[in-house]
């Protein structure tokens, strides 16, 4: 039970601490592996995620360790952490990038299963223009090229 | 408690920096997602229509359409992720055209009757000779017929249907070809085998066996001799890069002798048909692949349906070298419909070991197909939403599709 009760602090790029307890820590499995590793200290820096995400990736593995805590009605509170994540993960591109990015740098296998899930949504019916705008991506085909990769799947455009 | 932080901070180095952020969140556009990433929100697409989606994403720059070919989205992601969930594909000839729809393939329905929906891939704007044709990993081969200054020549051409791509096979001059379609599991090919009755098609002198590697910068055919001369009659079918087929000496007695060719290692092996298990194999009987094994399903005669009632074996190869085959017999229950007066029950391949999946040769209104269960010796009717409204001629069903996004 004191284990539980443990806090660690991680240490974002901009150097600022967020106290969460040990279990929260430990849905970073980068930081899970770390304690098992037998690293005994209680601040770990997080240097690649900065203030704004590291929070908010604390926000969301808190909510799913309590969730996980709760005993009993177990499918009105699977819909609440679904409701949650849905939210959550309501933001703008960029974020959801940042998201990604930092989920899959500290290995929170189910923020990160989210917000691919959430991108693969988003730009499945877009059209290239579209999906290379949002991802900021440089046309790198040649008029002809283009028109050659175009034709090749053409089909996918007709209704 | 700086120093206490720097202490921690030389324990656990073991953080290493994977990827390079840039400390404002604003620019993290310019840091495009790395490639592995990519695949993973390229593999969270929704398996239905996924080759469309895919497509568009071809279009967007080099490296997005380079993802595409890279082994570990369309092997180890890709065909992974659909062969865990098969489709069922059905081939519907209207007027002038060949749909192709897929649904989700029923495991195991328990509901009678249970309801699936189809929906459109890609049309074929041919019409198609009546042969049978398998599906490979999403690969079909189909042949058509051109008719050309009185001259009919048939065509072929590898099809798939989830991304509309048709690739055309060169020309074989001779008449009365046949071809399979297979693919060699360990050396990752496509290929086509081929037997042409070189001369007389009408003495059936099928004497000329070739093979087409497909995937190749130039397809050409090459030779390939075989010391049994023989003629195939019936269906075939595939099992893990295994073809089998009845043949005789001839082309018009009843088959003598199982043909098994490798597409890995391009050799024949022969099977002679003998009195026990002629039955297995004569032209009554529908050739299916058994969890891996050879296996033929057939209806025990008197076969009387319209009275409700029909048995059929189901014979499996358990030992190739010594022709050991075991046989079942199951009877059918009721179907649960009033079936059309000419209507005929026809087995279309099983799914795992206990499902049998059959269909009527007359499209019936709603479309069916029957699930029946020999461990349970149950049967469930499967409507298939969306095929009637086509109005087609006739519809083939085929089981166990896997949706394949890669370019031949």
């Amino acid at each position: 039970m004191s284990e539980s009760n443990k806090k660690i602090s991680l240490i974002s790029s901009e150097g600022e601490a967020f106290e969460v307890s040990e279990a929260v820590a430990r849905e970073f499995e980068i930081v899970a592996h770390m304690l098992e590793d037998g690293c005994s200290g209680s601040s770990i820096p997080i240097t690649t995620v900065d203030s704004n995400i590291l929070g908010k990736v604390i926000e969301y593995c808190t909510k799913h360790v309590e969730v996980g805590n709760v005993e009993g009605n177990s499918e009105k509170a699977e819909k609440d952490l679904e409701e949650f994540d849905k939210r959550f993960i309501a933001v703008e591109m960029n974020t959801l990038f940042s998201l990604i990015l930092a989920a899959n740098y500290l290995n929170v296998k189910g923020l990160l299963n989210i917000g691919c899930q959430k991108v693969a949504d988003t730009i499945k019916d877009m059209k290239p223009e579209e999906v290379r705008s949002i991802f900021n991506i440089e046309n790198d085909y040649t008029p002809a090229e283009e028109e050659v990769v175009r034709k090749e799947n053409e089909w996918a455009f007709q209704p | 408690m700086k120093s206490q932080r720097q202490n921690d901070t030389e324990v656990c180095l073991t953080i290493t920096r994977l990827t390079k952020l840039s400390k404002n969140s604003t620019n993290v556009r310019e840091d495009l997602l790395p490639t592995d990433l990519l695949i993973e929100i390229f593999s969270r697409f929704p398996t239905k229509h996924i080759a469309k989606y895919i497509a568009t994403c071809r279009c967007v720059s080099k490296l997005w359409s380079s993802i595409f070919y890279r082994p570990e989205f369309t092997d180890v992601l890709f065909l992974t992720k659909s062969s865990a969930s098969p489709q069922l594909l059905f081939a519907c000839q209207t007027q002038s055209e060949l749909l192709f729809l897929s649904s989700p393939q029923p495991q195991d329905p328990v509901e009678n009757p249970s309801l699936v929906t189809a929906s459109c891939l890609t049309k074929v704007p041919v019409n198609f000779s009546n042969e049978s044709f398998s599906t490979i990993n999403g690969f079909l081969c189909l042949r058509y017929d051109i008719v050309k200054e009185r001259k009919s020549s048939k065509m072929q051409f590898i099809c798939n249907p989830s991304t509309g791509q048709r690739l055309p096979l060169p020309k074989m001059k001779t008449v009365g070809q046949k071809s399979y379609f297979g693919y060699d599991p360990i050396g990752k090919q496509y290929k086509l085998f081929s037997m042409t009755s070189s001369n007389d098609k009408y003495k059936g002198n099928w004497k000329e066996y070739r093979i087409l590697t497909l995937g190749t910068q130039k397809l050409s055919w090459r030779r390939k001799e075989c010391c049994v001369p023989h003629c195939p009659v019936h269906n075939e079918i595939c099992i893990n890069g295994l073809l089998y087929y009845r043949a005789n000496g001839d082309g018009f007695t009843k088959a003598t002798m199982i043909v098994c060719f490798d597409f890995r290692s391009e050799k024949f092996s022969f099977m002679k048909v003998t009195e026990n298990f002629s039955r297995a194999v004569d032209h009554k009987a529908t050739l299916i692949n058994y969890n891996g094994k050879l296996g033929s399903l057939r209806w025990e005669e008197p076969y009387s349906l319209s009275r409700g009632t029909g048995s059929f074996v189901l014979w499996v190869l358990q030992d190739a070298e010594k022709h050991k085959w075991s046989k079942h017999v199951y009877v059918l229950p009721p179907l649960g419909i009033e079936l059309a007066e000419m209507a005929e029950l026809y087995f279309v391949g099983v799914i795992g070991t206990d499902e049998i999946v059959l269909s009527l040769d007359i499209p019936a209104k709603p479309f069916y197909l029957f699930y029946y269960n020999i461990k349970r010796s149950s049967i469930v009717r499967v409507e298939i939403q969306g095929i009637q409204a086509l109005k087609g001629r006739s519809v083939r069903t085929l089981l166990n599709h896997v949706e394949n996004v890669n370019l031949m």
